[in-house]
């Protein structure tokens, strides 16, 4: 057997895959083979096959970073439910006793996910020490770029933890990265002998829509209307918790023969793995959500994916249309914009990163704490409150400060002169990432009052040129809903008493079944 | 609705002898002795535990509506209208249903593997292993593991019974309940409604919704412990648990030692503890069996004199009953007596 039909027997044996998609079997071998890869493939194109088949595959353990950490336990999930049992998901809200016995047995283990926040702790890279890591994942690797929309400081310690682990075969994987966001991974990872594979991200079966209203009502009746004539597995984005909530609700109240749920990551694990699951059944045709919705579900009959608000920019927008008609039929992208939303994005960008007030108040607390004589408290939720500042907040200040010498471990270091040269240099740098983020807002803003094609102003600064559509282009080249025939779904709700519910779901007299 | 009925009921009972944090610790099902000395002189048995995630906040904010609504005084206490609307409700709300004291430990462990055994088996029968379990505890998971070795490829005959042993319960609950009870199971490609969603499709509110739930699975239970020849399944699913229902393991060490007849000082020796912790264990012990002999600690004069005491003062505070009782009576002597009657009951 060749090397190629024994991929394909573990592709199928092991995922149940008949076939690879587009360039996850050039990824595969590549590391097989021991060479460094950075994938940029286009959301739902199996991106986590890249690693985890040769997780499979590969002596020693694989290593996978994620920021997600929802996601990471979700993937867990799904890969146990499939029979890859070897898998675990480490992250700081494991039990601290099962964290330890985990600990002592990670040689077990073939794929372990672990976020960001955990591969800080020497406890953890001690044990590591001891393990074959033969494959290093960064997943999201566009976070180690300041250019990229979703910098975080945390991944800047990974390049010393891979040389810690023996300098294992790294593979830096991301569905959203520019040219400039793809050149900076390659650069901090010190690897430049790296393997790019980037694919396209433009998906020819989506058909891009803007509809301008003046305010959320008139939103609302925009989606009741649209609802009105179609059932079809739709998602509709927000851009907070409390919207998904109210609007589904308001929208239940109107839309009384849809099945209507939100969803967010403020929600019990179980509930939202519920809302998944009904989903992907077809027990619910409209999800309300926050960005958390989406990855790590592949569901492949999406036909609607609604933006109620604007996502902050461009790469999140692509990612989250990209859930759309995984199947290849006609999908829709819809997104609804009033004047008045611009301001929605540009506060979440200030509520990420601290202010200047903030920023003078951490330095005079820290001042004060070092006077004293204290050392800082060890629970992010101590130090938010201590620095009033948000648990993300915290983490970006964190990690500058410890970049400058001002902390180090749980201890505050003072020199005045240090002291007054890193919060200028601090305070410049946040106003560097917020201008940076507000240019990115900006290019969403841009877009979204477009005249020329959509199509072809989303993608401009991912690839030179676009496909052909297979349907309709966009609402700029002539799309209305009116044409639109997308195929219903059926209601498969069970009806009747209770016994006739319980006797279905007990497969009471169920002819078909398999045994 | 449940809710309040509940804690206007324990607000009836206590009749602000205790903080709203006891009514809070019996709900939880606090590990303590004062809480279920609590329960117990105040005969609220049968709610201790049945509401394990609840909060202190919780618990306010509903007394504070109950306040507003004039069913309760600021001192928690039902006014009359508190007092005639338990009344009218109590039997509509079938707060005896509930047996905290016997269920708390086991009711959550049988409706999760209940919940998880009936999805393993439909997919199972359909041949599909990657579901995605709806429980996702690992002793549940481990249980399931076992179970399902042995009864493996049986998947309709064990579906069947099940169809037959739940028909038979739910027939006993009102149409209300057994849709409820049936909407929350998962099976074969279909996923059982979250809390959320029943409370919007049964038009309650998430702590009666938990409630109605739990009252269910304590009915359930009683059922299937005392006719469990009619319930095989059911029954199995729970026979490797002994119903432990609150000895804590070291009040049953003190147990066993004293049925091999060490006196309280040699148990404290013995075990190297505190004379007063193996009190505590008496205590408790006596809580739960009633026919525990007390006489042994406190000589029946004794129990005369506290038991007047308690009386006099109407009381269950063990320093007001101290006071007025001869000094040589301890305050272990008082709680056991506190123990073996129940105040509620005297009073009325
Ligand atoms: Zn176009």
């Amino acid at each position: 057997m060749n090397k190629e039909d024994s991929l394909k027997t573990i592709l199928y044996e092991q995922f149940g895959y008949t076939m690879f998609r587009s360039g996850q079997k050039e990824i595969i071998q590549d590391i097989i083979q021991g060479n460094d890869v950075l994938g940029v493939l286009p959301t739902g194109t199996g991106k986590s096959l890249c690693y985890q088949l040769p997780a499979k595959l590969l002596t020693g353990t694989t290593i996978v970073v994620s920021p997600l950490i929802s996601l990471m336990i979700d993937q867990v999930k799904q890969l146990k439910a499939s029979q890859f049992k070897s898998v675990i998901a480490l992250n700081s809200f494991i039990d601290p006793l099962e964290r330890k016995q985990v600990y002592t047995q990670l040689d077990t283990y073939k794929l372990i996910y672990v976020s960001p926040e955990l591969l800080q702790h020497q406890e953890l890279i001690t044990q590591l020490k001891r393990i074959q890591v033969s494959l290093f994942v960064i997943d999201e690797a566009h976070c180690i770029s300041q250019w990229g929309h979703e910098f975080r400081p945390d991944y800047l310690k990974l390049g010393d933890i891979i040389q810690v682990l023996n300098n294992p075969t790294i593979l830096a994987l991301s569905a959203t990265a520019t040219h400039d966001v793809q050149n900076d991974i390659v650069t901090f990872l010190k690897r430049p002998n790296m393997i790019k594979h980037i694919y396209p991200m433009d998906r020819d079966n989506i058909t891009f829509s803007i509809e301008e209203v003046s305010n959320d009502n008139e939103k609302i009746d925009v989606l009741t209307k649209l609802f009105n004539r179609y059932r079809v597995p739709a998602l509709i984005y927000f851009s907070s918790r409390q919207s998904t909530e109210t609007i589904a609700a308001i929208l239940k109240g109107k839309l009384s023969d849809q099945r209507i749920a939100f969803y967010h990551g403020g929600m019990e694990q179980m509930d939202r793995i519920t809302i998944q699951q009904q989903f992907m059944n077809n027990q619910l045709d409209i999800i309300c959500c926050t960005s958390a919705f989406g990855m790590g579900i592949n569901k492949k009959n999406i036909r609607l994916v609604v933006h109620f608000h604007f996502p902050p920019q461009i790469e999140s927008y692509i990612q989250e249309v990209g859930r759309a008609g995984r199947d290849g039929n006609s999908s829709v992208a819809l997104l609804l914009y009033s004047k008045k939303d611009d301001f929605l994005p540009n506060k979440l960008i200030k509520k990420e990163l601290p202010t200047a007030e903030n920023l003078t108040y951490v330095f005079q607390k820290l001042l004060q704490l070092y006077k004293e004589g204290m050392l800082l408290p060890k629970t992010v939720e101590q130090l938010g409150e201590i620095f009033q500042l948000s648990e993300i907040q915290w983490r970006f200040l964190h990690y500058q400060c410890e970049k400058h010498d001002i902390i180090k471990g749980n201890t505050i270091y003072y020199d005045e002169e240090n002291w007054k040269k890193s919060f200028r240099i601090i305070q410049d740098f946040i106003e560097e990432r917020i201008s940076i983020k507000e240019k990115k807002l900006y290019e969403m803003i841009e877009w979204i009052n477009e005249k020329g094609c959509l199509r072809k102003g989303l993608f401009k600064s991912f690839q030179d040129t676009v496909r052909q559509p297979s349907y309709e282009c966009c609402s700029n080249c002539g799309f209305s809903f009116f044409n639109w025939q997308p195929e219903n779904v059926e209601l498969n709700n069970p009806l009747g008493t209770w016994e006739e519910k319980l006797k279905t779901l007990l497969l009471i007299g169920d002819g078909n079944e398999a045994k | 609705m449940l809710f309040d009925g509940i804690l206007l009921k324990c607000c009836s009972n206590i009749k602000n002898e205790r903080s709203l944090a006891a009514i809070y610790h019996l709900l939880q099902g606090k590990k303590s002795i004062q809480t279920v000395q609590d329960a117990h002189s105040y005969a609220l048995k049968n709610f201790y535990g049945i509401y394990r995630s609840i909060t202190k906040q919780l618990i306010d904010k509903q007394i504070r509506q109950l306040i507003k609504q004039n069913l309760l005084t600021d001192d928690f206490i039902p006014t009359t209208n508190g007092e005639n609307w338990l009344l009218h409700n109590e039997y509509i709300l079938l707060l005896d249903m509930f047996n905290g004291i016997k269920y708390h430990t086991i009711a959550p462990v049988f409706s999760d593997r209940l919940l998880l055994l009936i999805q393993t088996l439909t997919n199972s029968k359909k041949n599909y292993f990657s579901f995605i379990p709806i429980i996702d505890k690992t002793s549940v998971l481990y249980w399931m593991k076992l179970y399902y070795r042995k009864i493996k490829s049986n998947e309709t005959a064990y579906l069947n019974a099940i169809y037959v042993e739940l028909q038979q319960l739910l027939s006993t609950f009102s149409n209300e309940e057994a849709n409820l009870f049936v909407d929350r199971l998962s099976g074969y490609k279909m996923y059982g409604k979250s809390s959320h969603q029943l409370s919007e499709s049964h038009n309650l509110n998430l702590p009666d919704l938990h409630l109605v739930w739990v009252r269910m699975v304590h009915r359930i239970l009683s059922a299937v412990y005392s006719d469990f020849m009619r319930y095989p399944i059911l029954h199995s699913i729970i026979s490797d648990i002994e119903n432990k229902i609150l000895i804590t393991s070291s009040a049953q060490r003190t147990v066993n030692l004293l049925h091999e007849k060490y006196t309280v000082e040699d148990i404290a020796q013995i075990r190297k503890l505190k004379i007063n912790t193996i009190y505590d264990h008496i205590v408790e012990i006596a809580l739960f069996d009633s026919a525990f002999p007390i006489a042994q600690y406190v000589s029946k004069e004794q129990q005369g004199e506290i038991i007047k005491a308690i009386e006099r003062t109407n009381s269950s505070s063990l320093k007001t009953i101290k006071e007025i009782v001869n000094s040589e009576i301890s305050y272990f002597q008082i709680r056991l007596v506190l123990a073996n009657v129940n105040k509620y009951k005297q009073l009325r």
